[in-house]
């Protein structure tokens, strides 16, 4: 019997190949020192990255065989949908379930926006270099860049629990803003797009920080990769035009 | 005490579906008020050293978790509580209300740690036989008790507290979990705490708070756990 038509309908049947951890991008565990010590690296990527990972897919190999064909193949529709999917998952899949892909997928998603938005320090040529159109906008919103610093580093030096400060694009107005997410909820199903984020659960600084949350946003600022931000930014103003197209757009 | 009796009607007064104050939490919260700036919390003192609770916890921990996380939630406490006196004196009630994040984290932290360092002990304990035959009976044995507990505690997502608690409705042992800081209210009595923020464990264990679990009973005070038990069926 022919294997290949077999293993394809099985992958329609029962959704995508799983997803893989991401490796760090463009840099090495001890690259982020100082600012961010090895020991977390290596912790936080390959132990609490990993396990939302690997959650995230046993969850999705339960829902795909329970309710086939419901869910998108990106996580990040996944998360765009997520209340339409529940929704529609609600009938076939347990209450605990949902809970697991809801937490795992919004762990997976936020890690992988966190580490994709750092980078090491000395290659940065400046501290804000890559900021560009991001730049223009965030001085808008905030009147200087330094006060935009001052306003994200309070919402995470203040913040209770466990969770991650968002800088995000709301799709519908245009509008930059800070906001706050608890444990692994990520802001992509209330409609807005993530710039950057910093993670505020404590293993992500305890180990070199302790309990000093202003120190860990100070030496976190170190490592944000701008051009990164640029570009989601970008793709965001993108999927904001997709979504909301100007009425009486001379190009259509 | 009158300060933790405002605190639990507060959150009463949280849960309950009307904006309606009774009189009597009314008056206690006037008498709070008054007396509010005289009666600032203040950080326990742990029985023992931090370093008695090594290997399970060391002493960098227990410094830091005792000195630096406890301290901020006392002083935090103390003055959020400061700020909503001066707010009912002045009965701005939206005053009041944007306070109450800030009294339930702080005020949560100080009563969760406070039982929390009266819970463990050096070496631990053996457990007094009557508590050891509740036990028993309502989760089949001690073992099968810590397991539970243990996967329950595990599965906290994010910050909160693994709980022992008697529900006094029906005279029952029940274990819970509470999210962050939130202390256990209503008709229930907690017993034996057991801290799953990261801050509790990291340093020690990293992400393996399940080892930091398996652990943590051999520092279990459960001598502690039955005064509380005995305390709180009378």
């Amino acid at each position: 019997m022919e294997m290949a038509p077999l293993f394809f309908l099985l992958l329609v049947a029962f959704g995508t190949a799983e997803i893989t951890l991401p490796d760090l991008p463009g840099y090495g565990y001890s690259d982020l020192e100082p600012f961010m010590d090895e020991a977390t690296v290596r912790v936080h990527h390959d132990g609490h990255f990993a396990a939302y990972t690997n959650k995230l897919n046993d969850a999705l190999e339960e829902i795909n065989t329970l309710s086939p064909g419901t869910l998108p193949e990106d996580p990040v529709d996944m998360a765009r949908n997520y209340n339409i999917l529940v929704n529609r998952l609600r009938k076939k899949v347990t209450q605990p379930l949902v809970i697991k892909f809801r937490n795992n997928l919004g762990g997976y998603l936020a890690h992988d926006l966190f580490f994709r938005g750092l980078t090491p320090a000395k290659a940065k040529p400046t501290e804000y270099s890559g900021l560009q159109t991001l730049g223009t906008a965030l001085k808008k919103s905030w009147g200087s860049l330094e006060d935009f610093k001052e306003k994200f580093l309070d919402e995470s030096s203040k913040f209770f629990g466990s969770g991650w400060v968002w800088l995000v694009l709301e799709l519908k107005s245009g509008e930059l803003m800070i906001m706050q997410t608890k444990d692994q909820d990520t802001p992509y199903s209330a409609g807005l797009e993530p710039i950057m984020c910093i993670d505020m659960w404590e293993h992500a600084f305890y180990l070199k920080h302790k309990n000093d949350k202003q120190g860990w946003g100070q030496d976190f600022w170190r490592l944000v990769n701008w051009e990164q931000a640029e570009l989601r930014y970008l793709a965001a103003q993108e999927k904001r035009a997709e979504k909301y197209p100007v009425a009486g757009d001379g190009d259509l | 005490m009158a300060t933790s009796r405002v605190l639990q009607s507060f959150f009463k007064q949280m849960s309950r579906p009307t904006g309606v104050v009774g009189s009597s939490t009314r008056r206690q919260l006037s008498a709070a008020a008054a007396s509010a700036a005289n009666k600032a919390h203040s950080l326990p003192d742990l029985a023992y050293d931090y370093s008695a609770l090594a290997p399970v916890v060391s002493g960098k921990i227990m410094e830091l978790h005792h000195s630096k996380h406890h301290q901020t939630y006392v002083n935090n406490l103390n003055i959020a509580l400061e700020q909503y006196a001066e707010a009912e004196a002045k009965n701005d009630v939206a005053a009041m209300i944007n306070l109450q994040p800030a009294i339930r984290f702080n005020g949560g932290g100080h009563v969760n740690h406070s039982i929390f360092w009266t819970n463990l002990c050096p070496g631990g304990s053996e457990v007094p036989s009557d508590l050891l035959a509740e036990i028993d009976a309502t989760f089949g044995s001690l073992d099968k008790f810590r397991s539970t507990f243990n996967a329950r505690s595990a599965a906290v997502q994010g910050s909160g507290w693994g709980w022992l608690v008697l529900n006094k409705a029906n005279g029952k042992l029940q274990i819970q979990t509470q999210p962050n800081q939130d202390p256990i209210t209503g008709d229930v009595v907690p017993l034996l705490g057991i801290d799953v923020w990261e801050h509790a464990y990291y340093l020690d264990y990293e992400n393996r708070r399940p080892d930091y679990l398996n652990e943590i009973w051999k520092v279990v005070n459960w001598n502690n756990v039955a005064e509380r038990w005995h305390a709180a069926k009378e």
